[in-house]
């Protein structure tokens, strides 16, 4: 009797534990803007492309080395200065579950002509939560507003990088 | 008195001739640095990188540019022009003429110096070496007999080679030394910042080369 109990009680643990462990995401996620097509694979990145090649990155990287808001964009902005990128818009963003970033969108020549690149970047005690989107300048701007709403919709995944 | 005013006299007539017995010595000292300095030899590589609006006109521009200058482009390969530009125009002339392009400019900039005169000192001396090599061996087919002419012929040609070898190597570095070698790359999407001034390796990650074709 006792030895049934016990199985019985293993086997609720483990229905708990799986319901636990399946509610919790693994990928840092934004919803997804209009005109977007989810890769559905098993990247730790949550990624995204429009037909006119708009291309959406969503993911998570230790912050290390550890550095404030104010740093990371101070160093961003001498990361955009050494790559030619030229920053249109540096501002303060905050999503909707209240964490705090920054924004930039830029604009950058290629060989294909002038692109836009945003990155919005949220960091927490361990980790940034980074969102990129890239695309010509003539079809980026299509999607852009929609893409700034959706930004702050971020919903940080469940593990650290390099845990899943 | 007149004893230590003696040695005085003494003293100096032998300080001077001390000093102008190293004179010669002194001034050829001076003369082998200066001829040092004059035949000093360096291959100067500038190395740009730009953002053009207008990547085909500034080529063409920068043909043209180079040719006037009397310089000439080496290779267009992936977006990037390499030209040989005569030295005596001035790094900051060309810094100038492609900050300048319309639509251009310039974000990130390096040169290099390569100092070959030690490189040419040593070809020469081997050089030397060779075309007297050579020279014995012409002397000596001269009194050969048959059996020794084919043996002859070979350590000939092989010399030969390796004098026009260093020839050709003395003569490149030499030319090289008087034209900027000057290498521009336009509109790249793989650059990244340095680690020395960005050293958060996550946000030196940020830009196109991340997004466009990753899937």
């Amino acid at each position: 009797m006792k030895r049934y109990k016990a199985f019985i009680y293993l086997i609720i643990v483990n229905l708990v534990l799986s319901l636990v462990f399946s509610s919790c995401q693994s990928q840092t996620r934004i919803d997804l803007p209009h005109g977007f097509a989810k890769y559905e694979d098993e990247s730790s990145a949550f990624e995204a492309v429009t037909a006119d090649a708009v291309r959406l990155k969503v993911h998570t990287v230790r912050n290390e080395p550890a550095g404030s808001l104010n740093v990371l964009t101070n160093t961003s902005q001498i990361h955009f200065k050494q790559i030619g990128y030229k920053i249109l818009r540096d501002e303060k963003i905050t999503s909707t579950s209240g964490l705090t970033g920054r924004l930039f969108i830029t604009s950058v020549q290629t060989m294909n002509g002038e692109f836009r690149y945003l990155a919005a970047f949220f960091p927490d005690e361990k980790r940034i939560h980074i969102v990129e989107a890239a695309g010509s300048k003539s079809t980026f701007g299509f999607y852009e507003k929609d893409i700034l709403s959706k930004v702050k919709t971020i919903q940080p995944g469940f593990f650290l990088p390099g845990w899943e | 008195m007149v004893k230590s005013r003696n040695n005085k006299h003494r003293y100096i007539v032998i300080i001077t001739f001390c000093v102008a017995a190293h004179f010669p010595v002194i001034a050829q000292e001076m003369t082998q640095e200066k001829s040092r300095s004059d035949s000093k030899k360096e291959i100067i590589t500038l190395d740009y990188h730009i953002r053009s609006r207008a990547a085909d006109a500034f080529t063409n521009d920068m043909i043209a540019y180079a040719k006037k200058q009397g310089g000439y482009l080496v290779s267009i390969n992936r977006g990037r022009l390499v030209f040989r530009i005569p030295v005596k125009i001035g790094r900051k002339n060309i810094d100038k003429k492609i900050d300048s392009s319309a639509g251009s400019y310039i974000y990130r900039a390096s040169y290099q110096n390569q100092d070959v005169s030690v490189r040419i000192i040593d070809l020469q001396a081997k050089l030397k070496a060779s075309v007297t090599n050579l020279e014995k061996l012409r002397k000596l087919s001269a009194t050969a007999g048959l059996d020794d002419l084919l043996d002859l012929e070979t350590a000939m040609n092989n010399s030969l080679q390796k004098v026009d070898h260093l020839k050709g190597e003395i003569s490149y570095l030499e030319s090289s030394s008087d034209l900027y070698l000057v290498s521009i790359q336009i509109n790249s999407i793989h650059v990244s910042s340095s680690a020395d001034q960005v050293p958060i390796p996550w946000i030196r990650n940020l830009g196109l080369q991340g997004l466009t074709g990753a899937k």
